[in-house]
């Protein structure tokens, strides 16, 4: 039986075939990556048949587009397409494992998961877990249109694997309480010098794709100097004046003896905004916690002006003291700067250099160029608006957070940046995607902003997952436990439980309060991307049922799904979540806001469906519509945009509860409700997009706004003894040493948990290819075929030197083996653009029978494990880099 | 005119967007590209550096294709565009071999993008708006027909839009100019002049169009 209701919901679509017109450019936005730049596309006779960038947007290239937008156009025309719902029929469920699919009716897909859903529930909503990832080109909607209702059925089983723990759990967790920001990008209009470390944005990495491409060209081209520190000197390092070799996970020592130098040597650093914008003056007590004030709880500093303790928002508060011991109620305490200034005593540059093999002089010589370049105290008048000027500032990405040092070491990267006062200021390191919004000029929409919120401290302003501030409270007992141990690791966002080789241990001596009865899985392929297939592997085939939504088949819906909801492609797809949120894609910088639609450019074919109707049906088939209605009645009027806090509004402005709309209508409100009833889906099929300019105090708003940033967190802290406790109890065993206020130095486990006179020697890591800042596109032949041309894609790359002492040659075939004895084979690219004791693998790897494609490149994950100490025991990144030996394969064993 | 390119190497990032716009905008055949990014590295006593360059038919001014070939149909029109009158080219290929700058190739016939599971749909509506005869040599034509016919309809090349190829208007760094080398104001020569843009392998002679910026 066809879904009765496919018929109905298609004459909506009808106005996406663009009536008669056989040749248009149609508007639509790029699912290339999660940066979602605004394209056009050429349809010919109801076929797509060319992509080209939006010159006149700054949501993009201004008219270019990468390798990987244009190749999206083979994703759309892939034949391996799903396009009807599929029920599994080989009851087997294993790696490689021939689901045997079977197509069925949207009512029996939809029915059959319902049932499970709420048969689970009853039992114990954690018992569904839910994952997936913001891509392709989905961004957003995976938290906002697909999460969300896992949150409403009371699950916080929130298990993303790999597109989670190895993107930005230190990453994401520290911008936001750096910048209110999901990541953060320099500011390439003013920017004069820049360290890069571990990260490739700019440089055809993902964070706002094509738009960091040329941001970053224009600011090269006029003589912006970059210096990379990275164990690969890949593309970023081609493009820098220096590449620094560094081994893996050891730029913390670098980071926390270049804050030592200029706070203990140099004495260059910017004072006013410690002072004023940090919580550097918040007075400390003897126990190291903040003092607050007795009435209102609010945290104390010391006026030097009036000399008397003042709370951080008394309006005569002037000059906040940054030095000295204070009595206050009769009280010892000291501002947390002057604590701080002390504890970086101990990492010395020789120290730094020992540890990360960077030279002692290079240390110096990058820290002297920071301070000399930030121009501490200057300012800047842009548009007739004084803003700090400080064109200088370190940043990372991936490679400096995915390790299990990860949240200390990111945390001491933004406190060099603190330490230059560059933080949303013209030319420093600013919040990727702006995270103020004054809105369109004519209903002052969409309206967002940070501000101070517990503890005078910044607070997003939006969010579109679990928030990371205010702080969680570490759940005291083992009542509310979860797969992801979030209730234990309460800082953490993401991390990869339960797909741990230590996670079944872990949960029978917890045990084993319930199992997952429901995997709820937008796209992602958690079986590839998160660990170890065999580890994955063995945590999927116990999930009693389930269910992908997703365009295409993969390694995991082979293996183990039981049903697939075919989505449409997002070319025909219509939704709002896309253009809204600043996570992924609004312009950097001073770019003009530039607000793009996901509008179908064709009609969807087959059963394919978008994802938002599929949710609303099964919505309604659980119970949930109403709170779902109210979640995006939130989320679109930016009146609660907060994963687990929904209130009930008491007016409606965009849907209410009772309401039964459908994507396009729901797309149609939105827009209307943000930039008036004349702009609505035909004026945005028609024009394509609205831009309007960005005020500086929107992209430079940080002495617009009374927050203040952490260069400690005592929350972390604080929790220490309840998370020791926590974890020891179940043998969940994590360093909790980690707990600590300042940001401290702590080992990479790749130091600790393996003898250093291991035959395992060499550490491999993965870095990103401008062409695969995903694998998702693995299976697209024009991505294909470009990477086969780059000797850097699908190669193992090993620095000369290393390989000569192995007897290995340029194009050997090699074993890569961890110390657990996975492997994997490839042929050897030499070069000397790598640290000797590393080897780069572009984590690839595919053979799903769904995609017919010859297997490509090599999986990386497959050396990774994990476990308790393989994750950083704060935020839950994962170590994805591993000690291996190599060897050729002629001579393995 | 003499039209030409200029990359600008400072901006490039070797994100394949113009070998893969190109290969879109042709719908060239699986393993044919007019477009390419060549990587290697080099090293010296003090400094190792990863070189990224985007090549393309240079459209020398002195083309040693041209003279290679046998029938004709290898030709260079007024503005400098060599090109390839497919009618006329009987695939000798020894134009592949006289190009010292490897950018020519051969199409022995029509293959599937995903092979063994058929035409798609864009394969068979594309081919139609951009025919390929087999048995032919082909190449980067500058796009030459867009290009024209834009001009024909008073665009002009490298400043307009629609008389500009593919692989400039597709590059997301803007490091690809267009234009008109015999104008000494036009951005490419101002470049060529001013940022001391250079030709690839200049001793072979052949005087391309397409220079490079360095640094």
């Amino acid at each position: 039986m066809a879904y009765e209701k496919l018929e109905k919901e298609r004459e909506a679509y009808k106005i996406f075939a663009r009536g008669a017109n056989k040749d248009y450019w149609a508007h639509t936005i790029c699912d290339g990556c999660y940066a979602e730049c605004g394209i056009k596309i050429r349809v010919v006779d109801g076929c797509p048949v060319s992509i080209e960038g939006v010159p006149e947007s700054d949501l993009g290239g201004q008219g270019g587009l990468c390798g990987r937008g244009v190749a999206t156009l083979f994703n759309y025309h892939d034949p391996n397409r799903v396009n009807y719902p599929l029920r599994r029929t080989n009851p087997k469920k294993g790696i490689g494992e021939d689901p045997k699919w079977e197509r069925i009716s949207w009512d029996e897909a939809l029915d059959t998961i319902a049932e499970k859903v709420i048969q689970a529930r009853k039992k114990d909503p954690r018992a569904i877990a839910y994952g997936g990832t913001p891509g392709p080109g989905t961004g957003s909607k995976f938290g906002t249109g697909f999460c969300i209702i896992w949150v409403l059925a009371g699950s916080h089983n929130y298990i993303m694997g790999g597109p989670g723990s190895h993107c930005g759990a230190a990453a994401h967790h520290g911008a936001a309480l750096m910048h209110a920001a999901w990541d953060i990008l320099p500011d390439y209009r003013y920017t004069n010098f820049l360290i890069r470390a571990g990260g490739n944005e700019g440089m055809g990495g993902g964070r706002l794709g094509t738009i960091s491409m040329r941001q970053a060209a224009a600011a090269r081209d006029r003589g912006m100097r970059m210096v990379v520190i990275d164990p690969i000197g890949y593309v970023a390092a081609a493009k820098a004046i220096e590449w620094i070799p560094i081994l893996p996970g050891t730029d913390i020592a670098v980071w926390l003896a270049m804050a030592n130098l200029m706070v203990n040597e140099i004495g260059i650093f910017d004072a006013e905004y410690i002072r004023h914008k940090t919580n550097g003056s918040y007075l400390l007590g003897q126990d190291g916690y903040i003092l607050k004030d007795r009435q209102r709880e609010q945290p104390l500093l010391w006026d030097e002006t009036d000399n008397k303790a003042k709370t951080w928002d008394d309006p005569t508060l002037k000059k906040p003291a940054l030095y000295g011991q204070y009595s206050v109620e009769g009280m010892s305490c000291q501002p947390a700067f002057h604590v701080l200034k002390e504890h970086l005593k101990q990492y010395t540059p020789e120290w730094a250099s020992k540890i990360s093999t960077i030279p002692e002089s290079k240390i110096r010589w990058l820290t002297q160029e920071l301070v000399n370049e930030a121009k501490i105290g200057s300012t800047i008048e842009i548009k007739g608006v004084k803003i700090p000027y400080r064109p200088a500032g370190v940043v990372g990405y991936k490679g400096q957070q995915t390790h299990s040092n990860g949240y200390h070491q990111y945390m001491s990267m933004y406190l060099i940046n603190a330490l230059l006062g560059n933080q949303d200021v013209a030319g420093g390191i600013i919040g990727s995607g702006t995270v103020r919004s004054y809105g369109h000029p004519l209903r002052q929409r969409p309206r967002f902003e940070p501000f101070a919120g517990l503890d005078g401290m910044l607070t997003p302003g939006q969010w579109w997952t679990r928030t990371p501030y205010p702080p969680r409270d570490v759940v005291p007992d083992d009542s509310q436990l979860l797969m992801n141990f979030q209730d234990i690791l309460a800082q953490s966002t993401m991390n990869p439980y339960p797909y741990c080789a230590d996670f079944d241990d872990i949960w029978t001596r917890a045990g084993r309060p319930y199992e997952v009865e429901v995997l709820a899985q937008y796209g992602g392929n958690p079986l590839m991307n998160c660990v170890n297939t065999e580890v994955a592997g063995r945590f999927l085939e116990r999930i009693p049922f389930t269910f992908f939504i997703t365009p295409f088949h993969n390694e995991t819906t082979e293996g183990y799904a039981d049903i697939i909801l075919p989505e449409c492609h997002a070319y025909e797809s219509c939704e709002p979540f896309t253009s809204f949120g600043f996570f992924f894609n609004y312009p950097n910088g001073l770019d003009k806001w530039s607000f793009h639609v996901r509008i179908p450019v064709v009609e969807p074919k087959y059963e394919r469906r978008d994802t938002l109707n599929i949710m609303f049906d099964i919505a309604e088939r659980i119970g949930l519509r109403s709170q779902y209605n109210t979640y995006l009645e939130n989320y679109f009027t930016c009146k609660s945009m907060k994963w687990e806090e929904q209130t009930c509004p008491t007016d409606f402005e965009i849907v209410r509860p009772d309401e039964r709309i459908d994507t396009i209508e729901l797309t149609e409100r939105v827009l209307n409700y943000n930039f008036g009833e004349d702009h609505g889906l035909e004026w945005f099929m028609k024009h394509g997009f609205i831009t309007w300019e960005k005020r500086p105090e929107e992209c430079y708003w940080r002495w617009f706004n009374n927050a203040r940033v952490p260069i400690f967190d005592e929350t972390v802290a604080k929790q220490k003894e309840i998370v020791r406790k926590r974890a020891e109890k179940i043998g969940f065993n994590i360093n909790a040493e980690h707990y600590t206020s300042f940001f401290t130095y702590f080992p990479n486990c790749l130091y600790t948990e393996n003898p250093s006179e291991s035959e395992y020697d060499l550490i491999a890591i993965s870095h990103r290819d401008p062409l695969h800042t995903h694998r998702f596109m693995a299976g697209n032949p024009l991505i294909d075929e470009a990477s086969r041309s780059n000797p850097y894609t699908y190669n193992i790359v090993m620095h000369k030197g290393t390989a000569k002492k192995r007897g290995i040659g340029e194009g050997d075939l090699i074993v890569v083996e961890n110390p657990w004895g996975d492997r994997v084979t490839g042929n050897v690219k030499l070069t000397e653009l790598i640290h000797e004791r590393v080897i780069g693998i572009v984590g690839l790897g595919t053979w799903s029978r769904g995609r017919k494609f010859e297997p490509r490149g090599i999986n990386h994950n497959q050396l990774l494990r994990l476990g308790a100490r393989y994750i950083d025991p704060v935020v839950g990144a994962v170590e994805e880099a591993i000690n291996v030996k190599a060897y050729r394969a002629e001579v393995s064993k | 005119m003499r039209l030409g390119m200029v990359i600008n190497l400072v901006k490039c990032i070797a994100c394949y967007g113009c070998v893969i716009k190109c290969k879109e905008e042709h719908l060239l055949p699986p393993d044919m590209m007019w477009s390419r990014v060549l990587i290697s590295e080099t090293s010296t006593s003090s400094r190792i550096t990863k070189q990224m360059y985007p090549v393309l038919c240079n459209h020398c001014k002195d083309p040693a294709c041209v003279k290679a070939c046998p029938t004709g149909a290898t030709q260079q029109d007024e503005n400098g565009i060599v090109w390839v009158d497919q009618d006329k080219c009987v695939g000798c290929r020894y134009c592949l071999i006289a190009c010292p700058y490897q950018v020519r190739t051969y199409y022995a016939g029509e293959k599937e993008y995903f092979p063994g599971q058929g035409i798609t749909e864009l394969e068979r509506v594309k081919r139609k708006l951009y025919p390929l005869q087999t048995g032919v040599v082909l190449k980067c034509t500058f796009c030459r027909e867009k290009v024209y016919e834009a001009m024909n309809h008073g665009f002009k090349p490298g400043i307009d839009r629609e008389a500009t190829p593919a692989c400039v208007n597709v590059c997301p760094t803007k490091a690809r100019v267009f234009g008109d080398l015999d104008d000494p104001n036009s951005e490419v020569s101002l470049l060529i002049s001013e940022r001391k843009a250079v030709q690839l392998h200049p001793e072979y002679g052949t005087d391309p169009s397409v220079y490079y910026i360095i640094g």
